[in-house]
């Protein structure tokens, strides 16, 4: 596998940053990850669309106290979809 | 951070890296916990003694009880409230979910104790010892570690000591094991196991 032929949900660096980041944490909430992923909330929305319609994270929206609460869980998809990027990339790498 | 850009291989693993050391632990949110039930138990067994030993109070038993119920009570108000799940790592799930059983078999061990004629304190002691020393290793945090050793020591104190003194030996384990670990961890910094 070339790299251009990388998964390309995941293969973009906000995408990517999300999807680490549920690797790591059981569930993720929107400030989190607009803290890690340094871009803007509407960009990020965005990004999350992306990969909830990719079956890639499950998405919960509750209220905390009288705000929005977004809160972000990788899906089993999502988390082979990871590995098998993470090992694409390692391959490549000669890791 | 651009949004659609495609990414080299190197690229790629810099986000991933620096992505997951990012979600980092902030185990500081893992003291409230230990200093509640610190205190509580602590407390509790001091009660205890003075009562047994001083007054002919006859239900010397009470404060266990009371505090108990202080504490589960204190402790839901403390999980919903102030730890409403927002980013959560495995890491404090496992060990939300390790309290929370350590709890139950806390209770089912004294009830069993009580209803066989057994001080206790011994296996209270072993239930503490295993959720601290867990709690240690995997935060990575020595002086809960060490709490945890002191729990199993205490424990086999127990077995050698006048039942009269077993609570006492309880008390100060807790103080030992539980409030002093629980304050060094709330002074630690914020990021300590990364």
């Amino acid at each position: 596998m070339s790299f251009s032929e990388l998964d390309p949900v995941l293969n973009t660096p906000v995408r990517l940053a999300i999807v680490s980041v549920l690797i790591k944490a059981k569930q993720a909430d929107f400030n989190h990850l607009l803290e890690i992923t340094k871009t803007t909330q509407g960009n990020l929305s965005h990004q999350l669309k992306k990969l909830n319609e990719a079956g890639y994270i499950g998405i919960e929206k509750t209220f905390k106290g009288s705000y929005p609460h977004t809160i972000c869980r990788l899906t089993p998809k999502g988390k082979t979809a990871f590995e098998r990027y993470v090992q694409a990339i390692k391959k490549y790498l000669h890791l | 951070m651009p949004s659609e850009r495609a990414l080299g291989p190197e690229e790629s693993l810099e986000i991933i890296s620096d992505a997951i050391l990012r979600t980092r632990e902030d185990i500081r949110k893992n003291s409230y916990p230990l200093l509640l039930w610190g205190w509580l138990v602590a407390s509790a067994s001091f009660l205890f003694y003075v009562l047994v030993t001083i007054t002919t109070f006859k239900y010397y038993f009470l404060p266990f009880p009371i505090f108990a119920l202080i504490g589960v009570f204190s402790t839901i108000v403390y999980y919903r409230k102030k730890m409403m799940p927002g980013t959560q790592t495995y890491l404090q799930y496992f060990l939300s979910r390790l309290w929370m059983i350590l709890g139950v078999a806390f209770f089912l061990t004294v009830f069993v104790s009580i209803n066989q004629g057994l001080p206790p304190f011994a296996f209270t002691l072993i239930i503490a010892g295993i959720g601290t020393l867990v709690s240690g290793l995997t935060m990575k945090f020595k002086p809960l570690v060490w709490g945890g050793v002191l729990f199993f020591c205490a424990s086999l104190v127990c077995v050698f000591v006048a039942d009269d003194l077993k609570v006492l030996v309880h008390g100060v384990a807790i103080i030992a094991g539980y409030l002093v670990p629980g304050y060094l961890l709330k002074a630690s910094p914020s990021q300590a196991n990364q």
